[in-house]
């Protein structure tokens, strides 16, 4: 398996400890970040190869927030989370540069295969 | 008798109030769903992994099952929230609890005002009150106060909603703080207008002792 460190960006506590639980017994390297501006002060002390940001969380706007990611960690692979089946504000984010875009409850072993397909294709 | 008619709106505002409620709820509800699902699948990553090993954490694994117990009460919190509010348009008069329907509208609000990172509380009295009117268009002026106050405040600001009954009349006080109008205030005073108009009730604005706004909705205790 591609070796990579993700973060997921999501206000739900329960969700984002559950997610990088599963993901750490699966050998990936995960944190997490219940807040958009806190996700932007680990990635500015961190590499992340991928993040999972959540398109609605307090305070955030979501087109702000994917240009301040661009910003500190240019070419950083963002994966949208909606909790709605269709969402505007996901094919805007696509459209901003995030790569994908899942539905809550997240598919988990279509999100790993997701995650080493984006990591493969970016190392070659 | 009460005096209550829907008049003033229109079918597709009415509407667009009750998909934004069920909207927000239906979101909250997925976020639980979506949590079970990970705690469920954590489990089942912890047995697989004692399959391997022989040794299974049985504390963590009583700790995912207290979790998904407590995602199972918001979800059911939630649900019957709705239910609740879903059955409000049963009637377009009917006797109810003004407690329970002010605990839900807020309640149901809450959701808005965390996006908006901003605290919306409560305060209710010891003694029910109970009243004859409109509980849906009800749910919607209470909510409409909440909506203009939270689209005008900045971030980190209060609201408090609180009522008392005073004289064969009730008075419901939404109170927060409008710092910036914006271009849907005006929009927002109309809806309060046309509702408090359909609810046969008053409204009026003023300010605290301490320079916050007060929206004031004044309902004559119309039980029969």
């Amino acid at each position: 398996m591609a070796d990579f460190q993700v973060l997921i960006v999501d206000d739900e506590l329960e969700f984002v400890t559950a997610l990088v639980e599963r993901l750490k017994i699966r050998g990936i390297r995960a944190e997490g970040a219940l807040r958009a501006d806190q996700a932007m002060v680990k990635l500015a002390m961190k590499t992340y190869d991928i993040i999972l940001l959540d398109i609605k969380m307090p305070g955030m706007k979501l087109a702000d927030t994917i240009e301040r990611f661009n910003e500190i960690k240019p070419g950083v692979q963002i994966i949208l989370v909606t909790g709605y089946g269709s969402s505007a504000e996901g094919e805007e984010g696509l459209k901003l540069g995030a790569v994908d875009l899942m539905a809550k409850p997240i598919k988990f072993d279509k999100l790993i295969q997701r995650m080493t397909e984006l990591t493969l294709g970016k190392n070659g | 008798m009460s005096n209550v008619n829907g008049d003033s709106l229109s079918v597709q505002e009415k509407l667009a109030f009750f998909g934004m409620i069920t909207a927000g709820v239906s979101h909250d509800i997925n976020n639980v769903n979506a949590i079970i699902r990970e705690l469920a699948g954590l489990m089942e990553d912890l047995f697989y992994g004692a399959e391997q090993t022989g040794q299974l954490n049985t504390d963590k694994l009583k700790e995912i099952v207290q979790k998904i117990g407590d995602q199972t009460k918001r979800g059911e919190k939630n649900i019957k929230r709705l239910n609740r509010f879903s059955h409000s348009v049963d009637y377009p008069s009917q006797n109810f609890s003004l407690n329970g329907l002010i605990m839900d509208i807020t309640d149901l609000s809450q959701r808005f005002a965390r996006l908006k990172r901003i605290t919306l509380s409560l305060d209710l009295p010891e003694v029910d009150t109970e009243i004859e009117s409109s509980p849906f268009l009800l749910q919607y002026l209470i909510f409409s106060c909440i909506e203009l106050l939270l689209e005008t405040s900045t971030e980190y600001e209060k609201i408090n909603v609180s009522f008392a009954e005073q004289n064969g009349s009730v008075s419901i006080d939404i109170t927060g703080k409008i710092s910036e109008k914006g271009n849907r205030f005006d929009d927002r005073m109309n809806m309060i207008r046309k509702l408090t108009n359909d609810l046969s009730c008053e409204f009026n604005m003023k300010q605290t002792e301490d320079n916050r706004d007060v929206l004031a909705l004044i309902i004559s205790n119309t039980k029969s």
